[in-house]
């Protein structure tokens, strides 16, 4: 029984997809996770093993007892934080693969990422501090303050003084008290995701989607974009830093994620993430560009050809939406309404009626989303704006 | 029996209506919200029919006692005014979010009902809920 291990998913969004597109592959889906609401929520075709603790020795003995009853397990694979170099480790132990978990290790850890790459002409100005230690920074106001260990910008503040210093680094050493913190240089200028796979040392960026972000104390991607077309010199600049930081990183065999801003001073890497963005990316890519991104990424790791091979390109944009009260969800209205608009190919919200929802600190306050095609960015977009301000949220105040 | 019975409760929802009104008045060390209805539905004797009365064009179920008319079996109501979260007259007890006081007041004879179905005080004047969209 030819089988893939995923180690963890989130229940929607790229993760989630990847084990339908191991299935379409004709592979057993072994999900190994800590979420209970996998238990409820059954994907199709998918083997579910529950697991309370997913550290290392666990998930390696949850292996063994799956070979010792003859799944013939081809990789193991996470597109989720903190697994995937755990995964790409254990698949090339247990299943004889190439990924690069080195480099996919080295891309979890902010602080290390940074270090490597700090002579790299895309890298900025940064400086490591310990949390529980009085220091200032030597980077001029406004800079960025970041956990080194977090993502879906959780954690991730925009510092403009002194007393915003101190608060945001009192909240990061809640959890991380005598722990390195992370200052970055605030680099202004449109922001892109940048997919991109490794195959046998080519690297292929496979699509670009430029970001729409709300910038309050925080960073909340609103919008994505998928990009059509980019002036040649831009995209040969952006070339040349995608493949000087996957060298340096020594990324051979593997995907990833930049997020960079396109400067006076050339691209600057915001963000480098070991897999591929999470939420509606992998659908974006299928729906611009017919490239079902997790599925060529699961051939890559088995040892297949990917075909990134771009069979159409049409414009998507996909909006997001937030909420600026806090209360208890009564009601959500429009579902229907946006879903029939011209051009919407995927509408979805995420809480349920009496959930509470509340204004956005990290992306995982996004609450809703619509996607549509068109046939220019501008109609694309138009269209996704026009029908998610159908959607209506009820809510009670607290 | 039934009657009079029926007509107890509607004097003990009055007097219970008229303490709710005067409770926390004077209080200094904490808010108490000013609610003075206990709103109730009545049933006929099948027990599947409200009594319904109109206002502004729609039916409404649902009642607040103003008085009791000793001796008899004569009671004034007030009109409530059901409204639904988006606002709108809610024509069922399902859609039902917020009720809303009025003026309009009937006197009914209460040996004509069977029974009295009384509902949160927290539904009259709620306010309604905030609307969230992507502007």
């Amino acid at each position: 029984m030819r089988a893939i291990v995923f180690i963890g998913s989130a229940t929607t969004g790229s993760s989630r997809e990847a084990m339908d597109a191991a299935a379409r592959l004709g592979y057993t889906v072994i999900l190994l996770t800590n979420r209970k609401a996998f238990l409820q929520r059954i994907p199709q075709d998918a083997l579910i093993k529950y697991m309370e603790y997913m550290d290392e020795v666990s998930v390696r003995k949850k292996i063994i007892q799956l070979l010792q009853i003859d799944y013939d397990i081809r990789a193991v694979i996470s597109f989720i934080d903190p697994y995937v170099s755990m995964a790409a480790r254990l698949s090339n132990e247990f299943c004889s693969t190439t990924i690069s978990y080195e480099a996919l290790k080295l891309m979890e850890n902010k602080i290390k990422t940074r270090m490597a790459l700090r002579h790299n002409e895309a890298t900025c100005e940064f400086e490591i501090i310990t949390s529980d230690k009085p220091q200032s920074s030597t980077i001029n106001y406004p800079f960025i303050l970041k956990n080194p260990n977090s993502n879906g910008s959780k954690d991730v503040y925009f510092i403009e003084d002194e007393t915003e210093f101190e608060i945001a680094k009192k909240k990061i050493t809640k959890q991380n008290s005598g722990k390195q913190i992370l200052i970055e240089e605030f680099i202004d200028g449109p922001q892109y995701v940048i997919e991109v796979i490794v195959n046998e040392s080519i690297p292929i960026i496979v699509a670009i989607i430029q970001q729409e972000i709300t910038q309050d104390y925080t960073f909340i991607v609103t919008a994505y974009d998928a990009v059509l077309k980019m002036d040649e010199s831009v995209y040969l600049s952006l070339w040349h830093a995608v493949t000087s930081i996957i060298q340096k990183i020594g990324l051979h065999h593997g995907s990833c994620h930049f997020e960079m801003r396109h400067t006076s001073n050339g691209w600057k890497l915001i963000e480098l993430n070991p897999r591929i963005s999470g939420g509606t990316m992998n659908r974006m890519i299928e729906e611009a560009f017919g490239i079902n991104l997790v599925q060529e990424t699961i051939k890559l790791y088995v040892g297949e050809e990917p075909d990134l091979i771009r069979k159409k390109h049409l414009a998507v944009h996909t909006s997001y939406i937030t909420v600026n009260s806090t209360g208890y969800l009564l009601a959500i209205d429009g579902l229907d309404q946006a879903a029939a608009c011209t051009g919407v190919v995927d509408v979805k919200v995420k809480p349920s009626i009496g959930r509470t929802m509340m204004p956005p600190l990290s992306m995982g306050h996004r609450y809703g989303y619509v996607m549509a095609v068109g046939e220019s960015s501008d109609e694309a977009r138009e269209r996704a704006e026009d029908a998610i301000k159908l959607i209506k949220f009820y809510l009670e105040p607290l | 029996m039934k009657m009079y019975s029926l007509c107890e409760e509607i004097k003990e929802l009055w007097k219970e209506q008229q303490l709710l009104a005067e409770f926390g008045k004077g209080f200094r060390f904490i808010h108490v919200p000013q609610q003075d209805t206990i709103p109730f539905m009545l049933l006929t004797a099948d027990h599947l029919t409200p009594f319904t009365a109109i206002i502004e064009g729609d039916s409404t179920p649902y009642f607040r006692v103003e008085h009791v008319y000793e001796g008899s079996y004569f009671v004034q109501l007030s009109l409530l005014k059901p409204i639904d979260l988006k606002g709108q007259h809610a024509h069922s007890e399902r859609d039902l979010f917020s009720l809303k006081k009025t003026t309009q007041n009937i006197v009914i004879n209460i040996s004509k009902f069977s029974t009295i179905n009384p509902l949160s005080h927290d539904l009259v004047g709620r306010p309604l809920p905030i609307i969230e969209s992507k502007t």
